[in-house]
């Protein structure tokens, strides 16, 4: 019996299924062309997947479908005879999404719909070469972009359609995405990305990092750039186009960020601090997280072995508190000075710990759940960022 | 029935690749502390599908793709609801069934079917499987399967696959020398050869392989022992490959004799069992749907040659414990001695006795005067080759591999034991042992007697004590560790104790396999002390 008429019931009484069928009425074009020509490979496709998730609606997985539409067209234009294989590969990973609900939560889907209707028709030279890795690979990352708090996704995106054009190829493009992830809220991936820009040519590597090419003091090479940025969190990449040399250290408030569980921050209690394996550690007394922080965001990553699970919130000082490791001390009256340094603010009543990593200090405080964050910085001063 | 439960009931029979864990074993262990999963992580596994790990990821966990790809197989590709390679990590629960009092056991670990783990071990260690059974069992299927699984079309695998039939030549299974070079060469080395694509595949099937001339058979041998072919004085080399090789019927029944060299090469041996007619339901919806599980293999399921290579260096890494070792060595120990065979004690092996070209039942029944039940050798007619044991070893070391764990297990050699040597060991039907009441079944039952011959010899192990004092053992060990700054007097010490311990097997009289090598490897490390007493005494004199 064929597979091709939409819903038919055979011998046995079960109904045969016709997704690609269905979706093949509402499309048109190369992708039309590709669904006829692989039939019978996306009907058993769907009729296994659908063994596996028997509640895979086939209307709905028809109207997904449509999204394939404009890659489909991309793919074809420049690359005719890999239409097919790229066709199929993006037929199975929608399916496998739908199957496993990713496909029917609706922000998820809003989300996923750009990326396959606005951001791969942009990559379809990638597209053609390796469909499943290219394809499944941004799939991930905007998903973990769009779960991360405070990351922007829809920014990510846009900005890796804009220097697509520029990516010599496939690993150069995950790397360009690496670091825009970063550059777009994702702090807790600066070390990777600091290690993906450094093997990006200068076409791509200032493009993503948003640095103009050259500045009032001359170009900055992009060793020079990392050499900065790895040595400040705080520095902002296009600020160092003049050259950050003998520019003086200021400290600063950063960023505040947390919050209460209830609001949508990480936690239950006004968190304590702790630096752990070289790493900020913030805890409320049942969970634990680490702290990423830099110059794009901060991101808390919970943590299962809770090493400041100690029950106590420890009692609201006036008193300085310090951190020996880092010479950094805190006062009640509102003033923070870490290693020559000193500054003073007016939110810092009440500090309850301090925790220094060497680059950012972390103050918390008796009556809120969001902590301050500090920072030694040769980066100019606009705002403190509110993240988390 | 409702659509839902129609597919609900279908999800028994088709569906898709299992979730990780597959197996919680020793090397699965929970997620501590804080990690940052790569941007690229989700629930699109494109690390399974040939995308190559980038900046902070992982290489895929080999053991557990081949234990998806083993369930994958079990769940939508053979119906085989077996699971004769049982393993247990408590007490199982048994049943006695029928009046041969047949015992059946429900395994409280993971256990699997022989007839599919099998031939994936072999894809990863790159070796030689042997599928036999009657027609329309699956071999062929299964072999294309693990083609597939290596990452080949189905077209191409199956345009791969040599059948064997009595009109198949060399030039049919290795390729034929152009008809231009031929023609115009002034020497041999001229002559070009088309090789048949077969012959530079990782995986390599050969259908009914005893239907084969005896004379192609031979060139067969050259591919399958030396991984190179050869025509006109023309060399192809072929990478290292998985080969599955089928048959009918093992024991002489294909229109020719397996020349024997042939025989020893292949690795190991598993039986198609038969199709249990609960699940013929499962055939029915297979027919109506035209489900053909080879075409729909996931990618995620199918192994890169780098992978393949990998799990193979994995597979090696995998230790075995000194105290198995040494169960091992004693039960392969047992086979090859011959008391009748020769005068010399060296030669008193079975492989004189074969040499001799003597009939075995005649020898045999001369070898009187030890309890020919107990001893183990009087089971067969041949003793292990270096290969055998190698194999045995590979195997085990694969098998433990597969189930997660970084060493391995007496269950794991247990287990595996019968499928290599399943056709390594000659049985002796004429044995007493298998006389004695419920062992005449061990006489057709290959697998059950092997496994039997393993757990009585480590009985015999546990009533000799070998565990905790083995004299011979620790003697090697001593050697083992060089003779560099070993004194005269040290020297003389050591060779009273091995003359102390042959006069200890002596006083036994009766000789059997284990002592057989005890005494021989006794005799070579006197030997080696005497000689080094001697050049010893030689410097102290110079």
């Amino acid at each position: 019996m064929a597979v091709l008429e939409g819903r038919r019931v055979n011998q046995s009484g079960r109904e045969r299924i016709a997704g690609p069928a269905k979706g093949e009425g509402l499309v048109s074009g190369p992708l039309a062309e590709a669904f006829r020509r692989g039939r019978e490979r996306f009907n058993t496709a769907f009729f296994i997947s659908r063994q596996s998730s028997p509640g895979l609606d086939e209307t709905i997985f028809a109207q997904h479908l449509r999204m394939l539409a404009p890659v489909a067209d991309a793919v074809a234009r420049h690359g005719p005879e890999r239409l097919d294989a790229a066709v199929a590969t993006l037929y199975d990973l929608l399916l496998d999404l739908l199957a496993r609900g990713i496909l029917s939560d609706g922000a998820r889907t809003d989300l996923l719909r750009r990326v396959i209707t606005e951001l791969l028709p942009s990559l379809h030279v990638f597209l053609a070469e390796a469909p499943y890795e290219t394809a499944g690979k941004l799939v991930n990352a905007a998903l973990q972009i769009d779960a991360t708090p405070g990351a922007r996704s829809k920014e990510w995106m846009d900005l890796l359609a804009m220097v697509a054009p520029s990516v010599s190829g496939r690993e150069e493009l995950f790397d360009a995405g690496r670091v825009l992830a970063w550059r777009c809220g994702m702090a807790h991936q600066r070390t990777t990305a600091l290690r993906a820009a450094e093997r990006l040519s200068e076409a791509v590597f200032f493009p993503v990092l948003g640095v103009p090419r050259a500045g009032p003091g001359g170009p900055v090479s992009p060793s020079e750039l990392l050499r900065a940025l790895a040595g400040d969190p705080w520095l902002h990449p296009a600020r160092t186009v003049d050259g950050t040399a003998g520019r003086p250290k200021t400290l600063r408030l950063v960023a505040d960020a947390g919050g209460f569980r209830g609001f949508g921050g990480p936690f239950l209690a006004p968190p304590r601090a702790c630096v752990a394996d070289g790493a900020l550690v913030l805890s409320d007394g049942g969970r634990a997280w680490r702290m990423n922080a830099d110059v794009f965001g901060v991101v808390f990553s919970q943590i299962f072995d809770d090493i400041c699970r100690d029950g106590s919130r420890g009692a609201a000082s006036k008193q300085a508190l310090r951190d020996d490791a880092h010479d950094v001390t805190v006062s009640g009256e509102g003033t923070i000075a870490w290693n020559g340094l000193k500054t003073r603010c007016d939110r810092l009543a009440y500090p309850t710990g301090v925790a220094c990593d060497g680059t950012t200090a972390v103050v918390t405080l008796r009556h809120s759940h969001r902590v301050l964050v500090f920072g030694r910085t040769v980066d100019l001063p606009d705002g403190t960022g509110r993240a988390g | 029935m409702s659509l839902k439960d129609t597919f609900a009931s279908l999800a028994s029979v088709f569906g898709k690749v299992s979730a990780s864990p597959t197996h919680l074993s020793r090397k699965t262990r929970r997620k501590s502390g804080f990690d940052v999963a790569d941007l690229y992580d989700g629930p699109i596994d494109v690390r399974r599908t040939g995308g190559t790990p980038g900046e902070g990821e992982a290489g895929p966990a080999l053991d557990e793709k081949l234990r998806q790809a083993y369930f994958w197989i079990i769940n939508h590709a053979i119906i085989s609801p077996f699971y004769d390679i049982e393993f247990n990590d408590e007490p199982p629960q048994g049943f006695t069934l029928g009046d041969r009092k047949s015992r059946l056991n429900l395994p409280t670990d993971q256990s699997y079917s022989s007839f599919v783990l099998l031939p994936l071990l072999t894809l990863v260690l790159r070796r030689r499987c042997l599928l036999v059974g009657g027609p329309g069992r699956g071999k062929t299927a299964s072999a294309v399967l693990m083609g597939v699984m290596a990452g080949y079309t189905l077209k191409d695998i199956k345009r791969a696959i040599q059948h064997g039939q009595p009109q198949m030549t060399i030039a049919d299974l290795l390729g034929n020398p152009l008809p231009s070079s031929l023609v115009n060469a002034q020497t041999m080395d001229d002559v070009k050869i088309s090789w048949r694509k077969w012959l530079g595949m990782r995986v390599k099937i050969i259908d009914e392989y005893n239907r084969i001339p005896t004379r192609t058979q031979s060139a067969l041998l050259t591919v399958l022992a030396d991984d190179y072919a050869e025509l006109y004085d023309q060399i192809y080399e072929c990478p290292p490959s998985a080969w599955y090789l089928t048959a009918n019927d093992d024991a002489g029944g294909g229109t020719y004799q397996v020349i024997e060299a042939l025989r020893d090469r292949i690795d190991v041996v598993v039986k198609a069992l038969h199709f249990n007619t609960r699940f013929l339901r499962d055939l029915l919806i297979r027919i109506e749907e035209e489900v053909r599980p080879e075409e729909v293999v996931p990618a995620g399921l199918v192994f890169s040659g780098e992978e393949i290579d990998r799990a193979h260096r994995e597979i090696l890494a995998v230790e075995i414990p000194p105290s198995l070792l040494r169960r091992i060595e004693f039960f392969t120990s047992h086979f090859e001695f011959c008391d009748i065979a020769a005068d010399q004690i060296e030669y008193k092996t079975k492989d004189t006795v074969k040499l001799g070209g003597i009939d075995w039942q005649a020898m045999s029944g001369q070898d009187a005067g030890k309890d020919r039940i107990r001893d183990l050798g009087s089971q067969t007619r041949n003793g292990l080759s270096v290969r055998a044991m190698m194999t045995v070893l590979a195997y085990a070391k694969a098998l433990a591999w597969f189930r997660g764990f970084d060493e391995v297990g007496f269950e794991d050699v247990r287990q595996i034991m019968p499928f290599v040597l399943h056709d390594k060991l000659v049985q002796d039907p004429d044995s007493p042992f298998f006389e004695q009441p419920g062992h005449t079944t061990f006489r057709i039952d290959r697998i059950g007697w092997i496994r039997k011959l393993f757990d009585l010899s480590c009985q015999e192990f546990d009533r000799l004590g070998l565990e905790k004092e083995d004299p011979v053992a620790d003697l090697l060990l001593e050697i083992g560790k060089g003779l560099d700054g070993v004194g005269e007097a040290e020297v003389r010490k050591r060779l009273a104790v091995i003359e102390r311990q042959l006069g200890e097997i002596a006083k036994g009289r009766k000789m059997y396999g284990h002592l057989f090598d005890d005494v021989l490897a006794l005799k070579y490390m006197h030997q080696r002390y005497t000689n080094y007493l001697k050049w010893l005494s030689w410097k102290g004199g110079a």
